[in-house]
């Protein structure tokens, strides 16, 4: 498993010819809209030519597969019959498909308002104190480290070993200390799911706080200072000033972490690859379409997430356009 | 023996600083007149500082661990002895490989996007066409699109023009899926341009190719770099696009070379440790030395 350079080669090769390749586009692109004849001078003719590549890309890489998942989720496991609604009728009716869905109920319950609210709380509590930065660095720790990552570092803190051998899981140490019995934590349903959440929320609640301690700083000086000469105690202070004026950000981060809560996988996936009743929506998906090759199945499944996932956006843009005209 | 005494020590290493910190923000928060409810804050503020730094402890005393040492100790104990053993054995079982395929394919996707961005953006920008505003709020519509809903045609796609198993076939999905957040990142930072400059060069008898490269590449540096962090990014952690699209040792990405790593050599948690921690390098680097950069980076995903 020796690394060599040599080996790495050609591979850096394609990369240098992928650069080349993609500055020949632009350039040619430039070129000839500069120099090309009169009739590719018109204004929207070359305003098409430079969105040219960009489309390109998007309609292979998005629109065409977006339409094709859809017309996918009404045919067979093969994709090769049509079935009508069949492959949504068994997905709400099969009984480890509705756990499925429970499941990421759940994560959607759980995971994203904690995340909020405690990088919410933790963004006003370090908020212009002495130890600021290093507080915020240290929770904005986990941000660094992959969801793969993570989930490798927490599954060794739930692990087992018997109750006679020394425990090696940190989870399972404290409650040894404590003079309980070891658990295998991550077989017990509905626990388990519980105890992935905490994954998502460690890595997300750094998120949170950063964005949302930007939020804070940015309220101005005069409401604080009238508010101090006012004497409003500390609940009325962020009743009435903090929280209104960081709620749309707070908005903002919220539907953002829902969305990456609806699409969960990575963490699923690597702890315990959506077996004792811990799959989600996205993992079912890639177990049906790439493990059991049921394309009908997994297709269906990737809709509806897509359909789950429409409304956020929606209410995000909107969130976001309202805070851009606060802002001006 | 020692493991026994030096475990009550590790655990008052972590938890001293929190509650002593709490302390202090209780006492200056009493000075600006806030303290009974600060104080309860505080120590709840405690509990997850203590939750967050746990694991992270965990990941590098574990790490500098000999492997017997990390059976035989506690979870939380300090190493014997320290040593750097686990991360020799990370880069024996082809971390440099992973990682050079990570970088490849973040600059790659980077570059691709960027390419095909920064045009595009300025399109949109300058131009009042039905074409492009058709284009724009299809970029727009991409925003909402999850992997998931792509994944199958992709894969697909991709056997069909035999890419599978390669990096190309990582880097342009990835691309694709950067680019509607990246071109809505560009686009606000070209609108910031006044459009009194674009005009005064064109007056001049500028060139759109004089345009683009003395006007728009300098005033867009600010979202080029988030758009590169943004970018990267999701390049370095992405998991499911390398999972569908590759299978080799030789195009193994990081990610994907963690989560092997651990269903085969799932006994060697130091070595394991090892490797998260190096993968994890890259952007803790980015977050020390380009802090900004990085947030704008993260930030880009929720549009503002």
């Amino acid at each position: 498993m020796g690394f060599s350079l040599v080996d790495e080669l050609p591979k850096l090769l394609w990369l240098v010819i992928g650069v080349a390749g993609f500055l020949a586009v632009i350039g040619a692109l430039l070129l000839l809209v500069d120099a090309g004849p009169r009739k590719t001078r018109t204004e929207w003719w070359q305003a098409t030519l430079f969105l040219a590549p960009a489309l390109i890309l998007l309609i292979l890489g998005l629109v065409y597969p977006v339409i094709r998942t859809t017309l996918l989720s009404f045919m067979d496991s093969k994709g090769a019959a049509w079935v009508g609604l069949d492959n949504y009728i068994a997905m709400f009716t099969q009984p480890e498909i509705l756990v499925v869905l429970r499941n990421t109920f759940l994560w959607v319950l759980f995971g994203p308002v904690l995340a909020t609210a405690i990088g919410l709380f933790y963004a006003l509590l370090v908020d212009r104190k002495r130890f600021e930065s290093v507080a915020k660095s240290l929770i904005f720790m986990p941000m660094a480290i992959s969801f793969v990552g993570a989930s490798i570092i927490w599954k060794f803190i739930y692990a087992y070993r018997p109750a006679e051998a020394e425990q090696i899981g940190l989870l399972n140490q404290i409650i040894v200390w404590f003079g309980g019995e070891p658990r295998l934590w991550l077989l017990d349903a509905p626990i388990n799911t519980l105890l992935l959440i905490v994954v998502l929320i460690w890595v997300q609640a750094g998120f949170a706080m950063v964005v949302l301690s930007a939020a804070i700083k940015a309220i101005p000086d005069e409401i604080i200072e009238a508010a101090r000469i006012d004497g409003t105690g500390v609940w009325t202070h962020f009743w009435n000033i903090t929280l209104p004026s960081v709620w749309p950000t707070l908005m903002v981060v919220l539907i953002t972490i829902s969305v990456q809560t609806l699409k969960v996988f990575d963490i699923v996936r690597t702890m315990t690859g959506g077996q004792y009743e811990t799959s989600v929506i996205a993992n079912e998906m890639y177990a049906q379409a790439f493990r059991y090759d049921n394309l009908g199945m997994g297709s269906a499944l990737a809709v509806f997430l897509f359909i789950l996932v429409i409304p956020l956006i929606i209410l995000q843009m909107r969130t976001n356009r309202r805070l851009r005209e606060e802002q001006r | 023996m020692s493991t026994i005494t030096a475990r009550p020590a590790g655990e008052q290493a972590e938890s001293v600083t929190p509650a002593r910190s709490a302390k202090r923000s209780a006492a200056r928060a009493g000075s600006r007149r806030v303290s009974r409810p600060a104080y309860g804050a505080g120590i709840g503020a405690a509990i997850w500082l203590v939750l967050v730094v746990v694991p992270l402890y965990f990941l590098i005393a574990t790490s500098l661990r000999g492997s017997g040492d990390y059976l035989s100790a506690g979870p939380l104990s300090i190493p014997e002895e320290i040593t750097l053993d686990a991360y020799r054995r990370a880069f024996e079982v082809g971390f440099l490989k992973f990682l050079t395929n990570s970088l490849i394919v973040a600059f790659g996707a980077i570059i691709l996007v960027l390419a095909v961005a920064l045009p595009a953006a300025f399109a949109i920008v300058r131009s009042k066409s039905r074409v492009v505003r058709i284009g724009f709020t299809l970029f727009l519509l991409g925003l909402a699109v999850p992997a998931q809903a792509v994944i199958i045609p992709i894969y697909l796609l991709i056997t069909r023009l035999h890419l599978y198993d390669s990096l190309t076939a990582v880097i342009l999905p990835t691309a694709a899926f950067a680019l509607p957040v990246s071109i809505v990142v560009l686009t606000s930072s070209l609108r910031d341009v006044p459009s009194s400059l674009y005009e005064a060069m064109s007056l001049d008898g500028a060139s759109n190719f004089q345009i683009f490269w003395n006007l728009v590449l300098p005033l867009s540096r600010s979202g080029v770099v988030t758009v590169t962090i943004f970018v990267g990014l999701n390049a370095w952690n992405n998991f499911l696009f390398p999972l569908v699209l590759t299978q080799s040792m030789d195009t193994r990405v990081l990610p994907l070379g963690l989560w092997e790593f651990q269903t085969q050599y799932g006994t060697d948690v130091p070595g394991l440790m090892a490797a998260v921690v190096l993968s994890a390098l890259p952007v803790l680097a980015l977050y020390l030395f380009g802090r900004r950069q990085l947030l704008s980076g993260l930030a880009a995903g929720i549009g503002k």
